[in-house]
């Protein structure tokens, strides 16, 4: 390299490092303009700066509290509830910045062919789409991309998340290290990794097969996980799987209830029954429910007999919640939030309403105060973001309308706390306390900072637009 | 294009646009700005779209403006300097940011291959943005020193890419 040319990079990284006084950017811009090799260079390291960032930012579903969750606080104090306010177009510039430093692709945005067994659009013998990808990655390393069409045969994903829509309806997510076999519609061999997986009506009877277990669903959700160690565990969040020993002399047959987990390992010749614990799920299983993303302190809760509204006692997290998943509404229903914007208080006759007809997916979302032994007192405060896959078409947030809504999307063995609404600022309330709800002008993120008083409870439920799959046979 | 569609596409064209601006002002903090100023048009302005009209150009042509109001509207002592080099980058600079996603495609694999050292310094300087005198700090060397070490594995990523991308040119 001689000495013009490492000059050149010099100037051109302290220009990236943010440092250039305004007579060192003028020789740069001098330099780059005149010279055609000066010029590639500069462009070529822009490009490879920009990639990095994009790469090397945090590329898998945000834990709790993470340090890149967006401070809420700084939006609320924004102009209010118009089409296009200040408060929503940062709120939309925070989600959007956040998915694009987290590398997720949306439906339809690439589709180059990445792995072996992916391939290009319109190859009609494709037997299910990547809809969505968190990072991920495959074995050559080359990012996958939503969009693309996956034939049958090997995909390696050496890490972060993809779901995969079958043309059967059944959608599966896969979280990286992961090793499958994609066999046809309605098949697949998990290897190695994790599965988390929702079989509609007409992808009754999936399968997963692994080394050593037969899966077959029976109208479900379940997870599946392959260890190192070549251990399959089988856990059922929703419905009922029935799972066979492979290999084994044993022709029983272990149906697999909601809430029940079971184990397959080369050690033992039966299936057996184990602890149910979502953990190894935990990254997978949002992807699968239409939760994108979460920062800050949102936790999603994975299913359970166990695990609801009326039991479910976090003092530290906002917590989701599943409801029902693509319903159809019977009748109109009122709704607090329509557009983007903070949510303000309004009169009942006023509220916005989803008309009969409208498919739609619910989720409640729950933060509780619950007094301890060691803090019966004390107030809590949390801030998270959770962004949806699909848009959100309605929020309620009052407690009649909390109660109205319940009896559609509610679970009718739970016993919802009253009042449970979330406490919006009124114009010109200085005091803290108030609780701050903003849904994004991206229509899928909702930017929450809530806060409650000892033994109180704030509610929201979310309703977003139906998953119609729209992947198909032809 | 739907509503939907066109917020989508806003999304997907940040890396693109972020290299495009950046180049166009050579400058990393103005470029975030124009950055958000160009996604604050392009969302308030996203009824004027004719959805025959390619989405990129419209994009880049949003930004470009972008670029010109904002060397305007601070009046910088070489503005005539600034806007020509803005004007007479701005085509190939548009080719340059086309390639960013490929860039990022074949990056992974080359930071894979990078020492778990290299890869965890590439993730605080580019992933959290940490500064390299906080860098050099933390690894107990001088400025320079981590200047050099980040120029050496930046040189490094550079010809694996290359590399990688006259392998996908080639076949």
């Amino acid at each position: 390299m001689n000495d013009d040319h490492r000059s050149l990079t010099i100037l051109i990284q302290e220009m990236l490092d943010g440092v250039l006084d305004d007579d060192q950017r003028a020789d740069l811009m001098n330099r780059v303009e005149l010279d055609d090799a000066d010029r590639k260079l500069y462009l070529d390291q822009i490009a490879t700066h920009t990639a990095l960032q994009a790469v090397l930012a945090d590329c898998l579903p945000q834990r709790v509290d993470s340090p890149n969750a967006i401070d809420a606080k700084s939006h609320s104090a924004s102009t209010l509830n118009s089409r296009w306010p200040a408060v929503t177009t940062i709120a939309s510039m925070a989600a959007t910045i956040l998915l694009l430093m987290c590398g997720v692709a949306y439906l339809g945005s690439q589709n180059s062919p990445v792995v072996p067994s992916v391939d290009k659009p319109h190859d009609t013998a494709h037997v299910a789409v990547v809809t969505q990808s968190v990072g991920a990655y495959d074995s050559d390393d080359i990012a996958i991309h939503s969009g693309q069409q996956v034939l049958p045969g090997q995909l390696n994903l050496n890490r972060g998340l993809v779901r995969l829509d079958f043309v059967s309806g059944a959608c599966v997510v896969i979280e990286g290290p992961a090793k499958i076999e994609v066999v046809d519609k309605m098949r697949l061999i998990l290897l190695r990794g994790v599965v988390t997986a929702t079989i509609p009506e007409p992808a009754i009877g999936f399968v997963v097969d692994t080394e050593t277990a037969h899966v077959v669903d029976l109208g479900t959700a379940f997870g599946v996980s392959v260890g190192e160690d070549g251990i399959t565990d089988v856990c059922v969040f929703e419905g009922e799987v029935s799972v066979n020993r492979i290999g084994s002399k044993s022709d029983e047959t272990a149906l697999v209830r909601e809430g029940q987990a079971v184990r397959a390992s080369k050690q033992s010749p039966t299936i057996d029954s184990t602890e149910y614990d979502v953990t190894s799920f935990e990254n997978a299983w949002p992807v699968n429910s239409g939760v994108l993303q979460t920062t800050g302190s949102i936790r999603f809760i994975s299913p359970g007999p166990n695990f609801h509204p009326g039991n479910y006692k976090d003092n530290e997290h906002i917590v989701v919640f599943s409801e029902r998943s693509d319903f159809i509404l019977d009748d109109t229903i009122r709704v607090d939030m329509v557009d983007p914007g903070e949510y303000a208080k309004s009169r009942y006759q006023d509220k916005r309403t989803l008309p009969a007809g409208r498919r739609v997916t619910s989720y409640l979302l729950q933060f509780s105060a619950f007094p301890t032994e060691q803090f019966p007192k004390q107030k809590r405060s949390v801030r998270g973001q959770i962004t949806f896959a699909q848009p959100i078409v309605g929020v309620i947030a009052g407690t009649r309308l909390l109660k109205e809504s319940e009896a559609v999307f509610g679970n009718p063995n739970v016993a919802y706390p009253v009042p449970r609404a979330v406490e919006p600022r009124p114009e010109g309330e200085q005091r803290k306390g108030f609780d701050s709800v903003i849904l994004a002008a991206d229509q899928r993120t909702l930017i929450l900072d809530l806060n409650v008083a000892p033994d109180k409870i704030d509610q929201l439920r979310v309703l977003v637009e139906a998953d119609y799959s729209p992947i198909s046979e032809l | 294009m739907t509503s939907d569609q066109y917020f989508l596409a806003v999304t997907a064209i940040q890396n693109r646009l972020h290299a495009y601006i950046l180049s166009l002002l050579a400058d990393p903090v103005a470029a975030q700005d124009v950055l958000q100023e160009t996604n604050l048009v392009l969302i308030r302005k996203a009824d004027d779209f004719q959805s025959d009209a390619s989405f990129e150009s419209w994009a880049y042509n949003t930004a470009r403006f972008q670029v010109l109001a904002h060397l305007r509207d601070r009046k910088r002592d070489r503005l005539v300097l600034h806007e020509a080099f803005a004007e007479k980058l701005a085509p190939v600079a548009e080719v340059m940011a086309e390639e960013t996603e490929r860039r990022i495609q074949m990056l992974g694999g080359c930071v894979e291959r990078l020492s778990d050292d290299h890869k965890a310094l590439l993730h605080k300087r580019y992933g959290r943005e940490t500064s390299i005198t906080t860098l050099a700090e933390e690894a107990g060397k001088t400025t320079s020193a981590m200047k050099q070490m980040l120029y050496r594995i930046r040189n490094l990523l550079g010809a694996c890419v290359e590399e990688r991308l006259q392998e996908g040119t080639a076949g």
